[in-house]
C-alpha cells in the first residue's frame, strides 16, 4: 500500500479512536450523573444537621455513610414500582415537615400512616408512573394519552373511591357530593352502574379502568388525559362528544370536579383483603337510580328553545 | 469532517520530511486510545453487571415500633424471613432461612435448648442461630437493625450482623 495511503488510514484510525472515547465518557459521566442523586445528597446533608449524634449513634452512622442508591416499592399485587421515595425521600419524616420539595414530609402524615409507603407505594393513590426516576417520566405533570398521569389536587379523592366504597366512612366530602349531583341530575337514567340505571348511555360501573386512549380529544380543550376529559366533558357534552344526546344543566367548576371525582372512581379492580378497606357491618351501597314521574321533571332548556 | 482533517494532516505531513517525534507522539496518542477505549469499555461493560436496582421488595424494611416487641418476646416478621427477638440486653434480627437449602425454620417454644428447626431435612439451630445438629452447614445470619428518627425499627437484611451485636435502645 502506498505509504500517503497508510498514513491517511493512521490518522482516520486515530480521529475515530478518539471520538469513540469521548462518547465513551459522555456515556460514563451521563449514566452516573442522575436527577436524583443531588436530592439524596441534600437529604442527607440535612438529616446529619437535624439528628443527635448521641443519642441514636447507630442510626446517626448509618445516615452519615448513606450511598446514593435507587429506593423503590414493589407492590406484586398492583403490578406496580414506585421509585418514588428516590427523589422524595423526607416523605414519612415529621423532621422534614418544613423541608422544600421534593424532601418535604407527606401534608397528610395520619392518611399516610394508614397506608404505610411500604405497603401501597405511591402510585396507587397520586397516579404517575412510579418506574420513572426524573421530574417528567414520572407524569408530575399531563402527559398526552398517559394511562395514569399524576392527579391534579382537586382530583385526589376519585383514587380513594377505587378502593372505599363508604364514602362516609372516609369522610370523601367530593365524592360524597358527585355522587348526590349524579342522584340529582338522573344520570342514573341513562348510565347503569352497579345494575342501577337505564342502558341509552355507555355503562359506568368500570370507567376508571378504561384505557384513556379510547377516548376522542378532536373537541378536548387542554391535555389528552381522562382527567381533563371527563371535565370538559362535563362542561359541555355536545362539544366532546358530537352527536351525543347527553345534556347537563350548568354547575359551576367545583361541582363539575366533584362529579368528576366521582365518575372517576368507580373501578372494579379486585384486589386482595391485605389491601382493600373493611366495610362497615351495616354498609347499604348508596341508591343512585331515583324514579321521578315524568311529569314532576324540570323542563329541558335545550328542548324548549326547540319546540318556539 | 474526520476525513477532511485527516486528509488535510496527511497532505501536509506528506509535503515534509518525516519527522521522528511526531511519530513517537503518534504511537504514543495510539497507544493511549487504545489503552483508555478498553479500560472503559471493559469497565462500562462490567457495570452492567451491577444493576442500580432489582424488580424486588426492599431489603431494608421497617418493623415497627419498640413497644410492638416486649422483653423476652420473639415476632416473625410474615414474608420477610425474619425474626425479632427481644431480650433483656437488646434486641436482634434473626434470619429465618435454612442454611442448609433455603427452607423457612420454625422457631421452637417448647425446648430451651433448640431455638429453630427445619421442617425440611431436621436442623436445628440454638436461640442465637448456632448449628446443632441435621445438615445445615452454618450458622443462622443476623442482620442489621436500628432505629430511625420515626421511632420505628428497622432491619437491614442486605447487610449481616457479623459481630452479632444486639441493638440496645
Amino acid at each position: 500500500m502506498e505509504k500517503a495511503v497508510l498514513r491517511k488510514l493512521t490518522s482516520l484510525c486515530i480521529v475515530c479512536g478518539l471520538a469513540a472515547l469521548v462518547l465513551l465518557g459522555v456515556m460514563a459521566i451521563g449514566d452516573a450523573k442522575r436527577e436524583w442523586k443531588p436530592y439524596q445528597a441534600a437529604y442527607k446533608e440535612q438529616l446529619l444537621k437535624k439528628l443527635d449524634p448521641v443519642k441514636n449513634p447507630v442510626f446517626y452512622q448509618r445516615v452519615a455513610g448513606m450511598q446514593p442508591e435507587i429506593k423503590q416499592t414493589v407492590v406484586e399485587e398492583w403490578g406496580t414500582v414506585d421509585r418514588c421515595t428516590s427523589c422524595h425521600l423526607g416523605m414519612e419524616d415529621p423532621l422534614f415537615a418544613d423541608a422544600k420539595q421534593p424532601l418535604k414530609s407527606h401534608p397528610y402524615p395520619e392518611l399516610l400512616k394508614k397506608h404505610p409507603v411500604e405497603k401501597y407505594g405511591c402510585t396507587i393513590c397520586h397516579g404517575g408512573q412510579g418506574m420513572a426516576t426524573t421530574f417528567e417520566g414520572a407524569a408530575h405533570k399531563p402527559i398526552s394519552d398517559w394511562a395514569a398521569p399524576m392527579l391534579a389536587k382537586g382530583m385526589m379523592q376519585s383514587r380513594c373511591g377505587a378502593c372505599h366504597k363508604d364514602f362516609q366512612a372516609i369522610g370523601a366530602n367530593r365524592l360524597i357530593e358527585g355522587r348526590e349531583l349524579f342522584k340529582e341530575m338522573h344520570c342514573a337514567g341513562c348510565h347503569q352502574i352497579d345494575n342501577q340505571g337505564g342502558a341509552v348511555g355507555p355503562e359506568l360501573s368500570a370507567f376508571a379502568d378504561k384505557d384513556p386512549g379510547g377516548f376522542s380529544y378532536a373537541g378536548v380543550q387542554g391535555a389528552h388525559s381522562k382527567q381533563n376529559w371527563v371535565i370538559e366533558h362535563f362542561k359541555d357534552p355536545k362539544k366532546v362528544s358530537p352527536g351525543s344526546p347527553m345534556h347537563l344543566p350548568a354547575m359551576n367548576d367545583e361541582q363539575i370536579e366533584s362529579l368528576a371525582n366521582y365518575v372517576l372512581s368507580l373501578s372494579r379492580r379486585e384486589l386482595s383483603r391485605q389491601y382493600t378497606a373493611k366495610l362497615k357491618a351495616d354498609f347499604v351501597p348508596a341508591k343512585l337510580d331515583l324514579l321521578v314521574p315524568e311529569g314532576d321533571l324540570p323542563p329541558v332548556p335545550g328542548e324548549a328553545e326547540n319546540e318556539e | 469532517m474526520n476525513c477532511e482533517n485527516s486528509a488535510a494532516l496527511s497532505a501536509k505531513a506528506s509535503g515534509e520530511a518525516v519527522n521522528e517525534d511526531r511519530r513517537g507522539f503518534v504511537k504514543k496518542l495510539t497507544a493511549t486510545t487504545l489503552a483508555l477505549g478498553f479500560v472503559g469499555a471493559v469497565v462500562e461493560c462490567g457495570r452492567f453487571l451491577k444493576p442500580n436496582v432489582l424488580y424486588e421488595s426492599p431489603k431494608v424494611f421497617k418493623v415497627g415500633e419498640l413497644e410492638k416487641y416486649p422483653f423476652g418476646s420473639r415476632t416473625v416478621i410474615e414474608g420477610k424471613g425474619v425474626e425479632i427477638v427481644r431480650e433483656k440486653d437488646g434486641i436482634h434480627a434473626i434470619s429465618l432461612v435454612c442454611t442448609h437449602l433455603g427452607c423457612l425454620l420454625k422457631p421452637v417454644d417448647n425446648d430451651p435448648g433448640v431455638g429453630y428447626a427445619c421442617p425440611c431435612h431436621g436442623s436445628t439451630f440454638t436461640l442465637k442461630g448456632e448449628v446443632l445438629g441435621g445438615p445445615a452447614p452454618k450458622d443462622l445470619p443476623w442482620y442489621e437493625m436500628y432505629m430511625d428518627q420515626t421511632g420505628a425499627l428497622v432491619v437491614d437484611a442486605s447487610k449481616v450482623n457479623q459481630k452479632r451485636s444486639k441493638l440496645v435502645v
